[in-house]
């Protein structure tokens, strides 16, 4: 077992002894094969001595237990690394950020605190994954969806606090957008609850986000200021029909007029599904001449608006030169166990672990490629930055993959946000730990080649999220210093998740 | 991607001696091990997609295993309706000869209800027809290599033949995750196949 940085062996062993008695002897993980299943699974630097690993793990089941578990780490200054469900693949999955942080799991905070149909919203705890979420609205006989991300098996809160995005209607699939309200445990154990949550019995906490005063929800998004574990969610009530729509555009430069169209009807909320834009060979089957640019137009309502809003929609994209408009196939809602059997299911709020076996399939390379990392750079939702970040791909794709020797895929360009997209390109992570040094080196170059260009990553792998939190830097890295000053006032013994997304506390900050 | 140089390192940690195509049964009495059914691991999943897997779940429904098939490779809806349920009243041994993501979702499943892979075995399916193997974790890696040592085509018979006489024991230690998650690199044309069985441990 190994022990924390800076804590000695006494005081480990006082934190866990005391830890036993707060969750249960059960519940605290010491042994190497235990620690070892938080390990991430997509580790770029996987069996090398700088993966990141944990020194034990605490796994409480209470709010109560979390404030002991964490009094306790305070006390003895051992840094804890909150999880929920701990699959956040790709981007680091529950491997701590700072080796030897003791993983603070909250997977046992599995309940569905509520259910409302009539609003809209459930209040859940870290623990529960989008099945959960979906099987307790499903045995509840509740007319509502939830949104899925791809794959599903994660938290609900640890999506959102991760920036996740899902695939149903705006605004649902922001999933931190969608939030309302949070119950967090601060690093003194003290609990706050957020928004209209702070008022005594109030009766708006998952009806109303902002309550009174500065909003400081954010703080946690993507952070380390305390351990959230309660989380309110909007759902979304079930739509009448779903139809997705086809336009197609035959010249490279159409790509600017179409998504010009397309942003709009978004912006009007006439589309409000996630529209997606597909490159040549990346793109659906098409019917005739192969387009260059495929979007979908998905519109999530009642039948009669839905077909008003797509007539709407044909007449917008005519302006678009030469491009192609197929009205896609209406699905009347709730779907038939055959249809769904053929559609994309988390279009639908239906969770899945299918992407596991198709992802990174090719025609050329038809096994999934299994581990990757992701590359996630925000670019603006225009036909223009979509043209400028595919020639700075091209221009830069023969020296940063060696010459082709490297196999990114991508960029895929993934719109779960309103006016903007994730040029995401995918790295393959494998067991050839000399190619998985060649694909690190190549992940931090296309960092550092899009800062330049004006574009940085909405989320990052543990392993850069130092490296992508410095291309922030504007005014000398004020936003980390400032981040940096309330990280220092709230956790002044920097316990939680030191190092999450670039923000380090004190004692660490020189490491 | 691979070149000559890396697919003869897999095959070399594959390799196992050529006189050690005797029978599983001799090989097992050897050893000492009594064989045991099918029955001890209810749940067989196969990968409708290859013949192998097809082959080797035909065998272990023979001994009373109820055999799972995915169409796609994709593992959802098994999950959901059969194992996540059953490992909610008990933690029951699974097994399944299918490509990596299967193993790779259900592994870890599997944590939460107290099961890890304790047989991890990847076939690789070499181009020319032939296939590879290499013993990762086994109950008992020996006679896994012996299974696997016999030539030909009908490696999938003894490789069910092997799982239908692994009895998980809940005693033994507890193994630790699989790199599941990541794959080897293949000589070009090949496909990886993975067997595996998750047990309580």
């Amino acid at each position: 077992m190994a022990l924390p940085p800076n804590v000695s062996q006494a005081a480990f062993d006082a934190a866990l002894r005391a830890w036993r008695g707060a969750v249960g002897a059960d519940w605290v993980f010491t042994r190497d094969e235990d620690v070892a299943l938080y390990r991430d699974a997509y580790s770029p630097f996987w069996g090398e001595p700088e993966e990141k690993v944990a020194s034990a793990a605490v796994a409480p089941q209470t709010l109560e237990q979390v404030q002991a578990v964490v009094r306790t780490a305070n006390e003895h200054r051992i840094p804890l690394y909150a999880i929920s469900t701990g699959r956040n693949l790709a981007y680091g999955g529950s491997a701590p950020v700072l080796s030897g942080s003791v993983v603070l799991d909250l997977k046992r905070m599995n309940r569905v605190l509520e259910l409302n149909e009539r609003n809209a919203y459930a209040l859940v705890e870290p623990g529960v994954s989008y099945f959960d979420l979906y099987d307790a609205i499903q045995k509840a006989g509740l007319d509502v969806w939830i949104d899925p991300p791809d794959p599903g098996w994660g938290s609900v809160i640890g999506n959102a606090l991760d920036g996740g995005g899902g695939w149903t209607a705006s605004p649902f699939r922001d999933h931190f957008g969608s939030h309302c309200g949070m119950e967090v445990v601060l690093a003194n154990g003290e609990v706050v609850r957020t928004g209209m949550g702070a008022l005594p019995n109030g009766k708006s906490w998952q009806h109303n986000k902002w309550g009174y005063g500065p909003w400081v929800d954010g703080l946690f998004r993507q952070g380390n200021m305390g351990v959230v574990t309660k989380m309110g969610f909007y759902l979304m009530p079930r739509p009448e029909v779903l139809c997705t729509s086809i336009v197609q555009v035959f010249e490279q430069e159409h790509v600017v007029p179409l998504l010009d169209v397309l942003n709009l009807l978004e912006n009007q909320h006439v589309v409000n599904g996630s529209t997606q834009l597909f490159n040549g060979a990346f793109g659906p089957p098409g019917t005739g001449a192969r387009p260059v640019w495929t979007a979908q137009v998905p519109i999530y309502g009642p039948e009669k608006v839905v077909q008003a809003q797509m007539e709407y929609c044909r007449e917008k994209f005519a302006r678009v030169p030469n491009c192609r408009f197929t009205m896609g196939e209406i699905f009347r809602t709730p779907l038939d166990a055959a249809t769904l059997g053929r559609v994309r299911k988390v279009n639908f709020g239906v969770p899945d672990l299918s992407t596991f076996a198709m992802l990174g399939r090719t025609q050329a390379s038809p096994d999934p490629a299994g581990g990757h990392i992701g590359f996630s750079p925000i670019i603006p939702r225009t036909g223009e930055a979509v043209l400028e970040y595919l020639a700075f791909y091209r221009e830069n794709l023969a020296q940063v993959s060696e010459g082709g020797k490297l196999n990114f895929l991508g960029p895929v360009f993934m719109t779960n946000w309103e006016r903007t997209m994730v040029a995401m390109i995918m790295f393959p992570i494998g067991r050839d730990k000399a190619m998985n040094a060649r694909m690190r080196a190549a992940f931090e170059r296309w960092v550092e080649l899009a800062a330049a260009r004006g574009w940085a990553e909405y989320r990052a792998p543990a392993a850069f999220q130092d490296l992508c939190a410095q291309t922030y830097s504007f005014n000398d890295h004020s936003l980390r210093r400032f981040r940096e000053t309330i990280k220092d006032a709230v956790d002044p013994n920097g316990i939680l998740s030191p190092g999450r997304y670039g923000v380090w506390p004190r004692a660490f900050r020189n490491r | 991607m691979a070149d000559r140089r890396e697919f003869l390192q897999y095959a070399m940690a594959s390799a196992v001696p050529l006189g050690a195509a005797v029978s599983l049964d001799a090989a097992a009495s050897a050893r000492g091990v009594a064989p045991t059914n099918a029955s001890a691991i209810p749940h067989v999943v196969v990968d409708a997609r290859h013949g192998e897997s097809l082959a080797f779940g035909a065998d272990l429904a023979r001994g009373g295993a109820t055999v799972h098939r995915l169409a796609d490779g994709d593992a959802t809806d098994l999950w959901q309706s059969t194992l996540a349920p059953a490992w909610r009243s008990a933690p029951v041994p699974v097994a399944g000869l299918t490509r990596a993501p299967a193993l790779f979702i259900l592994e870890q499943l599997g944590w939460m209800h107290g099961l890890r892979v304790v047989h991890h075995v990847e076939h690789v399916l070499m181009r020319e027809g032939r296939a590879v193997h290499r013993v990762l974790r086994a109950l008992d890696s020996a006679l896994a290599s012996h299974a696997l040592a016999q030539p030909g085509p009908a490696w999938p018979a003894h490789l069910a033949a092997l799982v239908a006489r692994s009895a998980p024991d809940e005693s033994a230690s507890r193994p630790g995750p699989t790199a599941a998650g990541l794959l080897p690199t293949l000589p070009p044309g090949a496909q990886l196949l993975t067997s595996w069985i998750i047990a309580p441990a």
